[in-house]
């Protein structure tokens, strides 16, 4: 282990070497980079919380929530992701209500048929209005 | 009516980053990460937008974390840069293949010779003497030359626990493997390193 740790170091030694001898060309390369990417850095969160907080604090506890422009949008979203279940629901119902009711329409065709298909009862033709129904819609 | 104070809030973590200690830290790693990327895709220029990438990465995902997480974090964004350009590049060689028989002009200069960027540098230094500055070089360009051969874990694993000083959990952290692994990963590489620089005769 103490071998191990002896041998990395003399690695670690030469590698810094040959990092600190990089050429100037790398090394311009790799400034440039540093520089784009520092003027990307994202800036802690803390700062515009404490700049939050402040502006409630001064318009007070009624107008607290118009005092962030930002936290008006968010709860525009807010109001959305509630209302979306909501419509989503309502539309299911109307859905169902719709498929049972055309399902009702079907059966009672289905039952319609069934009565018109089938073999009329004996007491039927002793019915005068049925006779008369018959007729009716032959002509 | 609610009142607001300031000391009723809490600040998520204790102390952040400013923009002069994410610079300082970047200064700091930015020639070890180039060479690091280097000794994996043994290309200058590829080695140079993998560790551009990465520093945008880091100033732009994690530029608001403590500066105590940045190594680990720089290296773990390090590793992965690297790891999708050699997926990447596994994509488009597979269309180069596909298209070479159209047009066979071979790409040129894909290896990297350390010798090369050694060889720059001469006459920057008086202080050694010439023989001296020779066999240091050629020691120097021997390591690096067995450390691009390292197997990709080794390798990592190598360059951060030895040359980033991350300690166990942060190369398992960075490398996303477990500490046995880290550990394994380690002795390996510095086992087949000893060996090989033993057969070149280079006494460390």
């Amino acid at each position: 282990m103490h071998n191990e740790l002896h041998f990395a170091y003399q690695i670690k030694r030469h590698l810094n070497e040959s990092a600190r001898a990089l050429p100037a060309d790398k090394t311009e390369r790799l400034r440039t980079a540093r520089e784009q990417a520092l003027a990307r850095q994202k800036k802690p969160a803390v700062a515009a919380q404490l700049t939050g907080a402040s502006a409630i604090q001064v318009s007070g506890g009624g107008a607290a929530s118009l005092g962030n422009a930002e936290a008006g949008g968010f709860s525009g979203f807010e109001w959305l992701s509630h209302l979306l279940p909501v419509a989503l629901l309502a539309a299911g119902l109307i859905g169902i209500s719709c498929w049972h009711q055309s399902n009702r329409a079907e059966e009672n065709a289905d039952i319609d048929t069934q009565m018109l298909i089938d073999e009329l009862p004996p007491s039927a033709y002793a019915d005068k209005g049925f006779v008369a129904w018959i007729k009716r819609g032959q002509e | 009516m609610p009142k607001l104070q300031n000391n009723t809030y809490k600040p998520r973590q204790t102390r952040l980053a400013s923009p002069k200690e994410l610079s300082d830290f970047l200064a700091e790693v930015e020639r070890r990460a180039y060479k690091q990327a280097v000794y994996a895709v043994r290309n200058d220029e590829s080695a140079l937008d993998i560790v551009q990438d990465a520093m945008m990465k880091l100033a732009e995902k994690y530029g608001d974390r403590p500066p105590e997480e940045f190594p680990m974090l720089f290296q773990r964004i390090l590793q992965n840069t690297i790891r999708d350009w050699f997926r990447r590049t596994k994509v488009r060689s597979f269309w180069t293949t596909l298209f070479s028989s159209m047009a066979p002009a071979g790409e040129a200069g894909d290896d990297f010779d350390p010798l090369e960027t050694l060889e720059a540098q001469e006459g920057s230094k008086s202080a050694h003497s010439a023989a001296d500055e020779v066999a240091q070089k050629q020691t120097m360009a021997a390591i690096e030359k067995e450390i691009e051969k390292l197997p990709t874990r080794q390798r990592e694993a190598f360059m951060l626990r030895y040359w980033e000083d991350l300690d166990v959990a942060e190369t398992a952290q960075a490398m996303g493997c477990s500490q046995g692994s880290v550990k394994t990963h380690c002795s390996r590489a510095t086992h087949t390193l000893a060996a090989a620089l033993k057969l070149q005769g280079i006494a460390l």
